[in-house]
């Protein structure tokens, strides 16, 4: 969770959240974890969620691991610490495939994922964008923060922008 | 339960045993070195090591195996698909450069290396211990690094934000090849085992 200054790429693990505002790049690589994207046009600044887990259920750890926790921290970043102005944030998501073979929508992590992050943005205020979610493959993603754009890609299909 | 800076030693040392053993295996199935460039096994922090991984973008085979017995835990043997199409050739003894794309005899070498690699750890843990550790059928997955790395994790990263994780990196000798192996542990189930192997008389 940091204003990351070494370098032009910022690298969002497992369960993290990090901001950066342009020229840096921001990326992670996502499985059944979502990334969400909050992007400021006018101070050209990008947030980047990787959640693993839809909701905290008061359990310890880091509240980026979960949606219902990390999104409002996100948020709060980009308002508070970037100084985002909410009216222009956006959001884009992505990832939330069904890595673990099972075919019961309750156990389908990525699903419930999605459907979490979907319905907190929504609760929020926060418009969705753009969004490439599912399938049953991994997901790189690069925020650009000079332009907003998203570079994804899905492990054996083409790289698409959003 | 606490895992101390002695019970992450004692681990290692176990773990340096079996990897030792089983880059041996592994040379031998290959018919090429495999040499141990790395090791270590430590507790770490679920994004930092993701991040860590994440920034490897590239396409991976690996096969994942549960280990149950004297603790339960995951092993992964990940390696990239180029470099699984030449452990191909190799465990096959064809030339290199003969298998080209990526199909069910790829998956049966990938499997393979994975059953060897785990069944040397198991032997080394019941060596020491006495005790059982056997894995289970392997899993293959073919996907980015960051998001087979994540998917080994994920199960222990819900539960902990620290994990035990054991490194083994692997160099082919005269080739580019580099191959990674991961050994982790589920903490909760570690407790017996750790109490086990201090009171042993090899590490007293």
């Amino acid at each position: 969770m940091i204003l990351n200054n070494n370098g032009n790429i910022i690298t969002v693990g497992v369960g993290d959240l990090k901001i950066g505002k342009s020229p840096k790049m921001i990326k992670t690589s996502l499985g059944s974890c979502v990334g969400v994207v909050l992007y400021d046009s006018v101070q050209k600044i990008g947030g980047v969620l990787h959640l693993m887990l839809p909701n905290c259920n008061d359990r310890e750890g880091k509240p980026s691991k979960y949606a219902d926790t990390g999104i409002p921290l996100l948020l709060d970043l980009m308002l508070n610490q970037a100084k985002s102005k909410k009216n222009v944030l956006t959001a884009k998501i992505f990832g939330g495939a069904n890595m673990f073979n099972v075919s019961s929508e309750l156990f389908d992590i990525g699903k419930s994922n999605i459907a979490e992050t979907e319905r907190l943005l929504n609760h929020f205020g926060i418009r969705i964008t753009a969004s490439r979610v599912g399938g049953t493959k991994g997901h790189q993603i690069t925020l650009d923060t000079e332009t907003g754009v998203v570079q994804s890609r899905i492990f054996g299909e083409p790289i698409k922008e959003y | 339960m606490q895992i101390s800076k002695e019970h992450l030693k004692i681990l290692d040392i176990v773990v340096k045993m079996g990897m030792d053993n089983a880059s041996r295996r592994f040379s031998k199935t290959i018919r090429r070195a495999a040499l141990i460039e790395l090791v270590k096994t430590e507790m770490v922090d679920i994004s930092e090591a993701t991040e860590e991984m994440n920034n490897d973008l590239r396409e991976m085979v690996s096969s994942m195996l549960q280990l149950e017995g004297a603790f339960n835990g995951k092993l992964l043997f990940m390696i990239p698909l180029e470099g699984a199409l030449s452990l191909q050739d190799f465990y096959t003894g064809q030339p290199q450069g003969t298998s080209k794309e990526y199909d069910e005899f790829t998956e049966g070498t990938v499997q393979e290396i994975g059953n060897i690699l785990a069944s040397s750890i198991g032997n080394s843990f019941a060596l020491d211990l006495g005790s059982q550790l056997l894995p289970t059928p392997p899993q293959i997955l073919c996907d980015f690094a960051g998001t087979i790395f994540t998917s080994l994790i994920f199960e222990e990263g819900m539960y902990n934000d620290k994990i035990l994780l054991t490194e083994t990196k692997f160099n082919i000798h005269k080739t580019e090849i580099d191959c990674y192996f991961f050994l982790l542990p589920e903490i909760g189930s570690l407790e017996v085992t750790l109490n086990k192997l201090e009171k042993s008389e090899s590490f007293a």
